[in-house]
């Protein structure tokens, strides 16, 4: 088990350098001169000169990256002209915000995922089954944006229940002002849940063994933890963690839509700024965070399956 | 497989089940039907869609109106119709183009193996590494917003997932009979993969390619919304929204209807989508 | 342990409502207390519903009919709370593929012991402790360690003898083995059938065993019974029919082996099994069978009884044995 987990994460590392490299490159994408579009036209020539002499502009392109390496493994991205504060403080003080709405989130969509996931698989080609798959086809199609504005609409403006996003006062007070969000990007993601889990089930349910559980007499209860789910979450597990840039995706819009200030509408924001630094940067941060996430999957299905560490 | 079908040519082709259900139906007919109204929208629609209309701003539906009107008085039916055209545009174009590149690099990996198979598996790894919108945002944000560099960004990131489904593909398929056959009798790589290794690795991508068009066309509104992806006048349906996100309490239909556009469009193609890979996932099965 | 009881079979009956086919017809039998019975045929008999039939393990859209007593009930009539009590401590069974029949993320010994406290009362660290015992008793070696393994971590002989392990764990009275050694190799097969044979006879366990080999039947059982099409064809102590067999595809099968023949060539039965929904309305081996004639296909045949005990459903029978007189005798000295 320790050989696989070091495995797994000797082989994150030539990913994580082909992220930094992409990182590198999006600048490089912008049409015309990059310094320039960082400081916008009206900047003076001295000015240009220095950002360009910082981003190493007229070096080699290979030693431009070294450079760039070297600033990113002290994460420093200079400075974000707009918001006067380093680019890696500025994000990174927004990502404790955008992972408790991400975890939020991802409760509330198994809180909704897996009832109708394991009532659908108990329920396999009949009508309920179908009904329920119709449903969640239905809902992969909201955008979420939408979505988003049409809940804020009924839930917070019409009926009132739910305050409109934002932050709280408190830590408590937060995750309430969360709940809007997190409900909306929890309904994006719960149709992808809801199929994993049913067809994991579904597979699990027609395998020999649990016939043979069935054969010798054990106890329903038995039978559904000890051979179906401990089963069944295992593929499911594994679903879920790689479906989440599904989730962040969905968590940038909502942010945005919702002025949560974290990463997701840091990033937004950066956009309509023309902000490269920043951009780039929570490309950086974001990738990390999906290469972990995978990473943590992965051990998780290991720890979760017997006889992956020992294929490995 | 016996040897006596171990001919030269390529097996059997997917019988097409028709029995693909109602769903596949329902879906086909949906879909045709929204594309049909999309590209006779110029003339059919009863209004023009960049007409104003002051004094009838924010009507709502009305037998006059289906959709109701927006704040600039424009009559939202013709909006949403013209605005299929740009959308549905969006699904086929950010699938078509990828589609082909991914697949393209896919054979040759999967066909080849060793080191082209070795590379694509790293690039593969490291563009997936970053979430899909999280991507096609960054490289809108550096080449400047509008509908090109939209189509520039969602193929630069989308080829990835067509390349890895053809390039596993041809890997199972490159070991079955018929290519050792084609390969025993000489015939050039080039031939084998285009004419024999193609047709039966491509099934599964182009069911891919359903979802890939629903996820495209979410991703054209999200970047409409923000202002990043089509620019006015063109109408599109994430812009609607946006357009009609301030006036969402006292006249909700100008947002309403775009939305249900884009959920009932991405509910047919998905229909379409689900029907096929059930029928690919019992052919292939078998 | 339970009282030894006998089993009795009375015309079963397995019908796919949707697809309008019954793939088990009619079809009766007798196992006595402690008695071996064997289950012949060619894949599609049927053989393998009847086994699970019995433990009512049937497939989505299979509806069974008839009876089937064990124990003074009817079987078919318990309900399921009754049926999942008897399932592994009256009547246990054994499948046929060990690496997907047991649990891949359980302990093989967890596995076990979870048979033990389901109809025991057992508790934990007992029900372990019996575990092992089993495990030892199938003939595992170093129990108490191997216990802690998980079931990828053995081979395919030492699975099956865990499976058994596992259905013999809450001490069945009846066995049911449904092809337990077809997906060993034949090294192994000798190894798990002298296994059943022993541990049967220890604990005076009757066994019905299923197999498309009757080789493997023959060298176990007291008494066979062959199936075609869903039908029984011929049922009797498995030396009467070894020696004296009453039914042209009996023939056919045992000609079919290998070490039947010997210098000649493998004979095959021509044909292929038919499609239970188009069988005809009498013999459903008429087709293949060289003796047929028209009065075998016109009404549907009874079994008849050729010597006691040793029943056929022929009519052809007095033309036999032109085609006995053929055969070498399979597995008459013993497997």
């Amino acid at each position: 088990m320790i050989r696989y987990a070091a495995g797994r994460v000797l082989a994150i590392v030539p990913v994580l350098f082909g992220v930094s490299i992409v990182v590198f490159m999006l600048i490089r994408l912008i049409p015309g001169n990059p310094a320039v579009a960082i400081l916008g036209e009206r900047a003076s020539p001295e000015l240009v000169e220095r950002v360009k002499n910082q981003l190493g502009l007229d070096l080699p392109i290979w030693r431009q990256y070294l450079h760039f390496l070297g600033n990113a493994s002290r994460l420093d991205f200079g400075p974000s002209y707009f918001y006067k504060q380093e680019v890696s403080t500025l994000t990174l003080e927004r990502i404790p915000i955008t992972l408790t709405l991400v975890a939020y989130a991802m409760v509330i969509g198994l809180v909704i995922a897996v009832p109708f996931g394991i009532w659908a698989a108990t329920r396999r080609e009949g009508p309920v089954d179908h009904a329920i798959r119709l449903v969640f086809t239905g809902v992969i199609g909201i955008p979420t944006f939408w979505m988003g504005i049409i809940l804020a609409l009924l839930l917070s403006v019409r009926w009132k229940l739910l305050p409109l996003g934002g932050v709280g006062a408190s830590r408590l007070d937060t995750l309430w002002h969360l709940t809007l969000p997190a409900l909306t990007i929890g309904l994006h993601i719960s149709p992808i849940l809801v199929r994993a889990l049913r067809s994991s089930l579904i597979e699990v349910m027609s395998s020999d063994y649990v016939t043979t559980g069935v054969a010798m007499g054990l106890r329903p209860v038995t039978r559904l933890f000890s051979y179906l789910l401990r089963n069944g979450l295992t593929p499911f597990v594994s679903t879920v963690g790689l479906n989440i840039g599904w989730l962040i995706g969905g968590t940038i819009i909502i942010e945005q839509v919702f002025g949560v200030p974290g990463v997701g509408s840091l990033l937004i924001t950066s956009i309509l700024t023309r902000d490269y630094s920043i951009i780039q940067f929570v490309a950086l941060v974001l990738a990390v965070l999906v290469i972990l996430v995978n990473l943590l999957t992965d051990l998780t299905y290991a720890l979760l399956d017997p006889r992956v560490s020992f294929r490995a | 497989m016996s040897v006596s079908t171990l001919a030269v040519a390529s097996p059997r082709r997917l019988q097409w089940i028709m029995a693909g259900g109602w769903s596949l139906r329902v879906g086909l007919v949906g879909f045709a039907l929204i594309a049909v109204l999309a590209l006779l929208a110029p003339w059919i629609t009863p209004y023009d869609p960049t007409t104003l209309g002051l004094a009838e701003g924010l009507q709502p539906p009305s037998a006059a109106h289906w959709f109701g009107t927006d704040q600039l008085g424009r009559d939202i039916l013709t909006r949403v119709l013209h605005a299929a055209r740009t959308d549905l545009q969006i699904g086929t174009i950010g699938v078509i183009i990828p589609l082909i590149i991914g697949a393209a690099l896919g054979l040759f990996a999967g066909y080849y193996t060793g080191w082209p198979d070795a590379i694509l598996g790293r690039i593969v790894d490291v563009v997936t590494a970053f979430p899909f919108l999280v991507l096609v945002l960054a490289i809108v944000a550096m080449l400047g917003p509008g509908l090109t560099n939209f189509y520039i960004a969602i193929t630069l990131v989308s080829w990835v997932a067509y390349a890895r489904i053809v390039r596993g593909e041809a890997l199972s398929a490159r070991g079955r009979g018929y290519i050792l056959a084609a390969r025993s009798l000489g015939y050039g790589d080039i031939r084998i993969m285009f004419r024999h290794l193609l047709p039966n690795v491509m099934v599964p991508a182009f069911v891919f390619g359903m979802s890939d068009f629903v996820l495209d066309i979410l991703a054209g509104a999200s970047l409409g919304f923000f202002g990043l992806g089509v620019q006015p006048p063109t109408p599109e349906w994430g812009v609607m929204i946006a357009e009609g996100r301030n006036f969402i309490i006292t006249a909700p239909w100008v947002v309403i209807f775009p939305g249900l556009a884009i959920i009932v469009t991405a509910f047919f193609v998905s229909l379409i989508g689900d029907s096929a890979s059930d029928i690919v996932r019992r052919v292939h099965g078998s | 342990m339970a009282r030894k009881e006998a089993l009795e079979v009375d015309r079963l009956t397995v019908t796919f409502a949707r697809e309008g086919r019954a793939v088990v017809r009619n079809v009766s039998f007798t196992i006595a207390p402690g008695e071996a019975f064997g289950l012949v045929g060619e894949s599609g008999s049927g053989k393998s519903l009847t086994c699970r039939a019995i433990l009512r393990l049937m497939p989505r859209g299979a509806s069974i009919a008839g009876r089937i007593m064990y124990g003074g009930r009817d079987l078919l009539g318990l309900s399921d709370g009754e049926m999942q009590a008897l399932r592994g401590s009256s009547i246990a069974m054994v499948f046929q593929d060990p690496l997907t029949a047991l649990n891949p993320v359980l302990r093989v010994g967890d596995s076990i012991a979870q048979v033990i406290q389901a109809h025991g009362g057992l508790g934990r660290r007992a029900a372990r402790t019996r575990a092992v015992e089993m495990m030892e008793r199938v003939g595992i070696r170093d129990a108490g360690r191997r216990a802690a393994a998980y079931p990828h971590e053995f081979s395919g002989g030492m699975r099956q003898r865990i499976h058994i392990a596992m259905a013999l764990a809450a001490r069945p009275t009846l066995l049911l083995a449904d092809e337990p050694t077809t997906a060993l190799d034949v090294v192994v097969q000798a190894e798990i059938l002298r296994l059943l044979d022993d541990l049967r006879r220890q604990d005076g366990m009757s066994l019905l065993l299923v197999s498309h080999d009757f080789r493997v039947v023959a060298g176990l059982c007291d008494r066979v019974g062959v199936m075609y099409a869903g039908e029984l064809v011929e049922v009797g102590a498995t030396q009467t029919v070894l020696r004296r067999p009453e039914h042209p595809y009996t023939i056919g099968l045992m000609n079919s082996l290998p070490e039947a023949v010997l210098g000649e060539r493998l004979r095959a039965i021509p044909g292929s099994p038919p499609d239970p929904g188009l069988l005809p309305p009498g013999c459903a081996f008429a087709p293949r069978c060289e003796l047929a004639r028209d009065s075998c296909t016109a009404a549907p045949i009874a079994m008849a009884e050729a010597v006691r005990g040793h029943w056929a459903r022929c009519i052809r029978r007095d033309q036999l044995d032109e085609m006995r007189r053929g055969l070498v005798m399979v597995g008459a000295a013993g497997a």
